[in-house]
Formats: structure tokens, C-alpha cells, sequence
């Protein structure tokens, strides 16, 4: 091979690896996708029982929010996940108005209207869940990133 | 033509049409979920607000709603940047192979 070539060929490779070694996001995470739509139908699924006592109920959604705040942790903990990470803390924050301010507000009015609770489910909570799995399932999958000879 | 002359070519050519290809698709579903999610939230606040004046909803729900709808606008915004990111990589990774593999049909 000419000398001309490897000088040029073998920084060009070099350069081309070093750039290709890091993702700027991560690969898409099987466990964090079903995390997410499981979390999904349990949260919708409690919502519904807004229009009760939240003390009949208090036990449960202490569960579902530990549960939410595990998802927020795996997201965080994972590499180049930040987007994600971001996406779980605004749903689970208890000072916004998604999921963490739902139970939060049904805690304090200890019943809600099932207009409202419909309302919602259906214009805030469900298409959140949505957007988090949206871009969970649109991350490249493990066996698409290996590039050759991997 | 020298080997690495039609090398070069072969690559810059193949990452041309691999950007165009892969930005293209980004922009396209870009553009689309976000006029969806702008048609959706739309939809929503009228609903909400016929609910309003008919009192199915008192204007502390209300209100609750509509903030809501910042929040969700925030999750929406951060899956764009995400699968903008996504886009990025697959170009890097593209480019990459294409060079491995253009290396190997043109030197070996």
C-alpha cells in the first residue's frame, strides 16, 4: 500500500473510530421499555381509583410510587440516559403536574372528580407514559449498533 | 484512478446519500409527531374548556390541566432531542461501516 494511503487512510480510520466509539444516547434497554409500560397500565389503573378515599388506597400508590422512583433511578444510573432520566423526574415529581402530582393531589383532596380523573389519564398521564416509551423503543437496538466483526 | 482517489469517492458519496437518507426520516417524523402532539394538546384544551363552562371541571382542575400540558410539552421535547440523537449515531455508525467496507472492496 502506498505511503500517500496510509497516511492519510490510517488517521482517517483512527479519527472515524474514536468518534464512533461513544453513542451519544444509549442503546435501546429491553428492561427499561417493559419497566415502563407495565408502570403505565399500574398507574392508569390506580387513577381510576381517585374517586375513593385516598386512605383506602394509600398503601398502594406508596408502592407504585416507589416503583416509579426505581424506574427514574435505573433510568438515571444507565450511561448517555439522560434524556430518559429526564423524562421519568418530571412524570414522578410530586410539584409538577403528571404522575407524581396526580397521587399527590388526590392525597391532599383525599377524593377527585372522575371527570377530572378521566381528563387526566387520557390528556396528561397516559401520553406521558407514551413519550417515555416513545423514545425508549426508539433508541437503536443492541444488535443494530455492532458495526463489523463484532 | 489511484485506489485510495476512488476510495475517497466511494465513501463521500455513501455518506451523502446516508445523511440525506437519515435526516430526511428525522425531519419527516419530526415534523409529524409534533404537529400531532400540537393537534392532540389542542383537542384537549378545547375539551377541557367546554368542560369549564359547563362545570364538569372547576377552574382549579382546569388550570391543573392546562400545567399539566407544560409538563408533558417538556417530555415531548426531550423524546425529540433523544431520537435526534439516535439519528446521529446511526449516521456515525453508517459511516463507519461504510468506510470499513469500501476500505476492503477497494484495497484487498
Amino acid at each position: 500500500m502506498k505511503i500517500r494511503t496510509l497516511n492519510v487512510l490510517v488517521p482517517l480510520m483512527l479519527y472515524v473510530f474514536q468518534q464512533g466509539c461513544g453513542p451519544s444516547i444509549s442503546l435501546f434497554n429491553e428492561r427499561a421499555y417493559n419497566l415502563a409500560t407495565s408502570l403505565k397500565v399500574e398507574t392508569v389503573t390506580l387513577m381510576d381509583k381517585a374517586t375513593e378515599p385516598f386512605d383506602k388506597y394509600a398503601e398502594q400508590v406508596e408502592m407504585l410510587t416507589v416503583n416509579l422512583k426505581k424506574a427514574y433511578e435505573y433510568a438515571a444510573g444507565r450511561a448517555d440516559n439522560e434524556l430518559s432520566a429526564e423524562q421519568w423526574r418530571i412524570l414522578i415529581d410530586p410539584e409538577k403536574n403528571l404522575a407524581g402530582g396526580f397521587f399527590k393531589r388526590w392525597q391532599e383532596q383525599q377524593t377527585l372528580n372522575k371527570i377530572f380523573i378521566d381528563e387526566a389519564r387520557r390528556g396528561l398521564i397516559a401520553p406521558a407514559f407514551d413519550l417515555i416509551i416513545g423514545l425508549e423503543a426508539g433508541k437503536i437496538k443492541p444488535e443494530q449498533a455492532k458495526i463489523v466483526g463484532e | 484512478m489511484d485506489k485510495f482517489d476512488d476510495f475517497l469517492k466511494q465513501v463521500k458519496t455513501g455518506a451523502v446519500d446516508l445523511a440525506m437518507k437519515l435526516f430526511k426520516e428525522y425531519q419527516d417524523t419530526a415534523i409529524k409527531e409534533s404537529e400531532t402532539f400540537i393537534a392532540t394538546t389542542t383537542a384537549d384544551l378545547e375539551r377541557w374548556a367546554k368542560l369549564l363552562i359547563t362545570g364538569d371541571l372547576t377552574r382549579e382542575e382546569f388550570e391543573w390541566l392546562v400545567k399539566g400540558k407544560k409538563n408533558l410539552l417538556d417530555l415531548h421535547a426531550l423524546k425529540q432531542a433523544g431520537l435526534a440523537r439516535v439519528r446521529i449515531d446511526r449516521f456515525r455508525n453508517g459511516v463507519l461501516k461504510l468506510i470499513v467496507d469500501k476500505a476492503f472492496a477497494v484495497f484487498i
